[in-house]
């Protein structure tokens, strides 16, 4: 028998909040502040470790869309660049294909195109399609910020977090 | 080799190597002393790992230090660690000696400041003391002694200066982590309100000749960018330094202020971090005693200030809901009312409109950049709160693309 992650962090959190915490109660403001954070860290953990495979595979499905488009654009002006982000595509897609993949693995290809990406939004400067390509990549970038929020609301350091949805409503199909 | 090894391995930031470091350096030009330090900070990227500093070492590099500077034996005592700040790390202490005369013997309760091995706001010390002297008798601000600016007595580069009473958190709501969205209560803010926008005020127009004491800082030309420039490039370097993934925005919005930077029509002191929870006061009178975190101060545009202090990240709801109060004081356009009317400059809404672009991507830059970078390299005193605070990055990525989105029609 393996213990799930689940409970490996929930006997940790309740002995650090139920034991722990109460015999801090003289200790120096610095270390009371980190001890707090370390339990918001935790907790934190605890909530979103069930998503993170769902979060993962579809930032790099955003990602991969937002690739397609980029490259569209810059095509005639960045044949072989193109041609680089269409391969690191493919690698993208094989790995979404695969099932035992690791969730590093999809950052590690996500990252790939991401930086790419930036090299030929830098390139762009000055030429024709500059502008439909910046305008491509905010509308895109913009539309998965929402969930990127929602992410981390349970940190309670977003300004406006009735605007966002939960994580439970966003992954409700997954 | 697991997943997550590769990922580390294709991170070519981790270890930085000479070519790396000189590119960036080449590609994005910044202030001098910037330079010094950004380049300092790559250097120190291949050391070791950040290890806890004993309490005992610093009291005594701090001893040693200020029996060089003062010529004789002073003895220290009651020294301990001090909360507060998501960067450096403060030793609080009582320093028995003979007083700033050399006359009496006396006994002076201190603070020394320095460095982990690396931080989210990676800055010079002697910078900081140059703007404490500058700012003496103008604002209230921590007094600065001594300096060891090249770390000769302690580990890092560090600095002393006076302690101050006072509080950063009214006890009501203390529970803020650095002051983001603090809120001081009607009664409070009524008193601090004021205050917060008379000393920016005061700041911005400081007698222009005690700016000759900040030889470590490049001195923006009135009519010219290039010093605007120069500081966009200082966000950019960091990012290209520190991120661990590209954010295809933060691309745009550079291009964005290099192409609209505004030429500067008035240097001031700008602060760079002036907001709610960077400063002291006395929960009884509701005044402020000293103004802290002076280490992101440049001579510049101060409409640089005035849009960092209403971001939203720093504000919170009125009690009625009619609105955000910036920095938990006064709504936006009533704090640039009276700022106007307290500085006589002019509050210009299209560099308001630049500068709330630029004081994202440097939130951006710090957050997501090196902020990220800190805690991944277990670099810090601070990981866990420097961990912590990444999850501000979206939140302020999201309003960048509003704002951005207005420009690039």
């Amino acid at each position: 028998m393996i213990q799930t992650f689940d409970t490996q962090l929930e006997v940790s959190l309740r002995a650090m909040r139920d034991v722990v915490a109460p015999a801090l109660n003289d200790a120096e403001s610095h270390v009371l502040e980190q001890f707090g954070l370390v339990l918001a860290t935790l907790e934190f953990m605890r909530h979103r470790l069930p998503y993170a495979r769902s979060l993962h595979r579809l930032e790099l499905t955003h990602l991969l869309s937002l690739s397609e488009g980029v490259r569209s654009l810059v095509a005639d002006d960045q044949p072989a660049l193109a041609a680089d982000l269409g391969q690191i595509e493919a690698t993208a897609r094989t790995d979404l294909a695969r099932p035992e993949i690791e969730i590093e693995d999809y950052l590690v290809v996500g990252r790939k195109l991401r930086e790419l990406i930036g090299e030929l939004i830098r390139l762009s400067n000055g030429k024709s399609y500059e502008k439909e390509l910046d305008q491509l990549t905010l509308r895109n970038q913009k539309e998965f910020l929402p969930l990127q929020r929602a992410w981390f609301m349970p940190l309670g350091l977003d300004s406006r977090p009735d605007e966002l949805p939960s994580i439970e409503e966003i992954f409700a199909d997954n | 080799m697991t997943a997550l090894s590769r990922l580390k391995a294709s991170d070519i930031r981790e270890h930085p190597g000479i070519d790396f470091v000189e590119k960036i350096r080449a590609d994005y030009p910044t202030e001098k002393e910037i330079d010094v330090v950004f380049s300092r900070k790559m250097h120190r990227r291949n050391g070791p790992p950040f290890q806890q500093i004993k309490l005992e070492r610093l009291v005594d590099g701090a001893k040693r230090l200020i029996e060089e500077r003062l010529g004789y034996e002073v003895d220290i005592t009651e020294a301990k660690w001090l909360s507060g700040g998501a960067s450096k790390m403060h030793v609080v202490f009582i320093l028995n000696w003979r007083g700033p005369e050399g006359e009496a013997s006396e006994s002076t309760k201190l603070v020394l400041r320095t460095e982990p091995a690396a931080s989210i706001t990676e800055s010079s010390r002697i910078r900081e003391f140059e703007v404490l002297k500058a700012v003496e008798g103008v604002i209230p601000a921590p007094t600065p002694y001594w300096i060891d600016e090249d770390a000769e007595y302690l580990p890092y580069p560090s600095m002393i200066y006076d302690f101050c009473k006072g509080v950063a958190k009214p006890s009501v709501d203390a529970d803020k982590v650095t002051g983001l969205g603090q809120n001081y209560g009607p009664e409070l803010r009524k008193k601090l309100a004021p205050q917060f926008v008379d000393l920016l005020a005061r700041l911005h127009t400081i007698d222009p000749s005690r700016l000759d004491l900040m030889e470590h800082f490049d001195v923006p030309v009135v009519g010219s960018n290039e010093a605007v420039i120069k500081q966009v490039n200082y966000v950019r370097r960091m990012w290209e330094e520190d991120r661990l993934e590209e954010e295809p925005i933060m691309e745009i919005t550079y291009k964005w202020l290099i192409k609209h930077a505004p030429p500067i029509d008035h240097v001031s002191l700008v602060h760079g971090d002036y907001r709610n929870g960077n400063f002291l006061f006395n929960e009884n009178s509701g005044d402020i005693v000293s103004w802290l975190d002076w280490e992101g101060s440049v001579l510049g545009d101060r409409h640089r200030d005035l849009t960092y202090a209403t971001m939203d990240t720093f504000a919170h709801l009125s009690e009625d809901g009619q609105g955000l109060l910036a920095s938990g004081m006064m709504f936006k356009d009533d704090l640039f009312c009276a700022y106007a009317k307290a500085s006589g400059l002019t509050v210009d809404p299209v560099r308001l409109a630049y500068y709330n672009i630029y004081n994202r991507y440097v939130l951006l830059g710090l957050i997501m950049g090196s902020s990220a970078r800190s805690s991944y390299g277990a670099r810090t005193h601070q990981d866990v709160m420097t961990n912590y605070l990444t999850a501000l990055g979206y939140p302020n990525l999201s309003e960048l693309c509003d704002y951005l989105e207005e420009m690039i029609r």
